[in-house]
């Protein structure tokens, strides 16, 4: 499983990647702002994009939606991690093409329970 | 009015002697035949004149006199003496016991009426000009200012309350009432003098005069007074100076107050969008660090059986603490959120069983108690609140109700209503653990957990978000329990707005 994790918080970077590698990913690559992580999205076609709602510049929003306009991208799951959480921000999210969304701090058990969800590793 | 005389005389003849001496000259004539009914009578009458006899058994004449004098009310009814008597001491006697005149028997007809009548018109003149002197009084003194002019407005005459009121600088008579007042008021003058008001004064017109502090406002009534071929006119100021000063401060006073109210419920507005932002900002930054915590704990978690034995439970321990902090910060969130949405739109008429039962089978996922059974006891009541405010109460009341019985052997949830049309009350009930009736009042307030709580997760917010938000909806939330024998929770909640209410609402709004 190739995974992409966009967030401006390295150390929230760091420690995803750990929980993700525990769950099945193979190949992890990190962006730092929505512009370097459009571009390795585009580059690397990963299967899982773990997407930071809230990132100066870009914002989680504007990336899912340009991807989403993207036919190359078509396969791409979009996890959207944030700390902020409402109705109406899931609703945004939704609309702009995101397929889960994962709320800040979130354990080893949630994110395989959402990996699970978007359908790109088993339930376990 | 015919003037009235008293004629006092023990002799039936000197009576009828005087009564034809007097007879043709239009006085109403009553007689007495002693001294003592005399006076009883002239009490009675009040005539204008007493033609009394010296000489009478018990009561003589002179002490007759001396006692109307000593009278109050009749002490100045003129008094002529009639007497055989004719000697200087006698004479003197009379004068001493207060007689006006001393008349010698036999009487000369003539003489008789002349006196008679000089005194009746002296004394008819005194008590004219006395009554004058008396309304004089009253005028000079009265509280109310009053001006007596000709129909062109210039002063005749002005009393001494209305000197005080307008005529500081310079005698009122003589002058035009105008020249008193400013342009605006000598105008309103004018035309109610020039609108010849009747003899009733009629709808009175407001004026004032004076500038500042020194402003007087007055209310002035005219009537027409006939003068001989001329017509005057009467004005009566009533000072109106202080009740207009207390309307106006009291108007300032009104004024100061709703700045002070709308200025505090900026601030407040304030406060509460700063609490909003503020707690926003610090849940979100508090996340951040959070996520790298709970995330590494999570993880060093599952490693836990290839750590050392007793690192095993402070992994765990650490973990399970970064759990109860995410929970936290989420309850802080959404304490801010309530407590600014307090204030919702219009209260339309909202059946709460759909979302009940929706939440049933939600409450059922999450807090996972397979042997629950919950019921429902409809119909309930229509409510005036919003689905997403039952949502919340709701889920709150349901999750503790899920939890608190989760031990009992067959747990059973009931929802129900009680509570009289127009104020609906919705309850949840269940049959678990309970608390102490006498905690029922900590139960709603923020951090506190009662001792049968003990067992259970928690964090005592959950409660105390469920009631600020009812109260903020003009709802009201109390429960009752014994320990041991489960817990009622009854929410109160404002009944739907009327059609009528709600068309008045939407009609503001537009």
């Amino acid at each position: 499983m190739n995974v992409l994790i966009v967030d401006d918080d390295g150390p929230t970077r760091l420690v995803i990647r750990e929980q993700l590698r525990l769950s099945g990913a193979t190949r992890i690559r990190e962006a730092a702002d929505g512009d370097a992580g459009l571009a390795l999205a585009r580059a690397e076609r990963p299967d899982l994009l773990l997407l930071d709602l809230m990132m100066p510049g870009r914002t989680g929003l504007d990336v899912c939606r340009e991807l989403r306009g993207d036919p190359g991208l078509r396969n791409l799951r979009v996890v959207v991690l944030s700390a902020a959480d409402s109705p109406l921000i899931r609703a945004d999210l939704l609309e702009a093409g995101a397929d889960e969304f994962l709320s800040k701090p979130c354990s080893l058990p949630e994110i395989r329970a959402t990996l699970a969800k978007t359908g790109i590793v088993p339930a376990t | 009015m015919s003037p009235r005389i008293l004629i006092v005389d023990d002799e039936e003849v000197n009576l009828l002697t005087l009564e034809a001496f007097l007879t043709a000259d239009g006085y109403k004539l009553h007689f007495a035949r002693d001294g003592r009914s005399a006076i009883t009578l002239a009490r009675e009458i009040h005539p204008d004149l007493i033609l009394l006899d010296v000489m009478m058994p018990e009561l003589d004449g002179f002490a007759v006199c001396r006692e109307i004098r000593a009278d109050p009310v009749i002490g100045r009814i003129p008094l002529i003496l009639i007497t055989a008597l004719d000697d200087s001491s006698s004479r003197l006697e009379g004068l001493k016991a207060g007689a006006e005149e001393f008349l010698s028997k036999p009487c000369d007809r003539a003489e008789l009426r002349a006196r008679v009548q000089t005194i009746i018109s002296l004394n008819r003149f005194r008590a004219l000009a006395e009554e004058r002197i008396r309304f004089e009084r009253l005028y000079e003194l009265s509280p109310a200012a009053i001006v007596l002019t000709d129909q062109a407005g210039q002063i005749l005459t002005a009393n001494r309350a209305a000197e005080a009121c307008f005529g500081q600088d310079r005698p009122l008579s003589g002058s035009s009432l105008s020249t008193h007042f400013p342009p605006a008021a000598a105008a309103t003058l004018h035309d109610a003098l020039a609108a010849a008001p009747g003899p009733d004064s009629g709808h009175p017109v407001d004026v004032a005069c004076g500038e500042g502090e020194g402003r007087r406002h007055f209310s002035v009534r005219l009537a027409s007074v006939p003068e001989g071929l001329e017509t005057r006119i009467m004005l009566v100021f009533d000072d109106l100076t202080a009740e207009v000063r207390a309307r106006e401060a009291l108007q300032k006073l009104n004024a100061g107050l709703e700045d002070i109210v709308s200025a505090r419920t900026k601030q407040l507005e304030d406060a509460n969008a700063l609490l909003v932002s503020y707690a926003s900002f610090v849940s979100h930054d508090l996340r951040s660090p959070l996520t790298v915590i709970k995330g590494y704990l999570g993880l060093l978690n599952e490693m836990a059986p290839e750590m050392p034995a007793p690192s095993r439970p402070m992994v765990a321990q650490a973990f399970q603490a970064s759990h109860t902090m995410t929970e936290m910060i989420g309850n802080i969130l959404q304490l801010a959120h309530d407590i600014h949405e307090g204030d919702t739109g219009p209260r339309e008429a909202v059946d709460p069983e759909p979302v009940l039962r929706r939440l049933i089978s939600h409450v059922r996922q999450v807090a996972p108690n397979p042997k629950a059974a919950f019921v429902v006891h409809g119909p309930l009541p229509a409510v005036g609140v919003t689905a997403v405010l039952i949502e919340r109460v709701f889920f709150n009341l349901l999750t503790n109700a899920a939890k608190y019985s989760a031990e009992q052997a067959q747990p059973v949830i009931e929802i129900g209503t009680t509570g009289l049309p127009g104020e609906p009350v919705l309850f949840v009930r269940d049959n678990g653990v309970g608390f102490d009736a006498g905690d029922s009042n900590r139960l709603f307030q923020e951090f506190s957990r009662l001792a049968t709580a003990g067992k259970t997760e928690g964090l005592g917010l959950g409660l105390s978000l469920v009631a600020r938000l009812v109260r903020s909806q003009g709802g009201k939330i109390w429960a009752e329990s014994t320990v041991g024998r489960g817990a009622t929770f009854f929410v109160q909640v404002p009944a739907p707005a009327t059609p009528a209410g709600l068309a008045a609402l939407a009609a503001t709004a537009r």
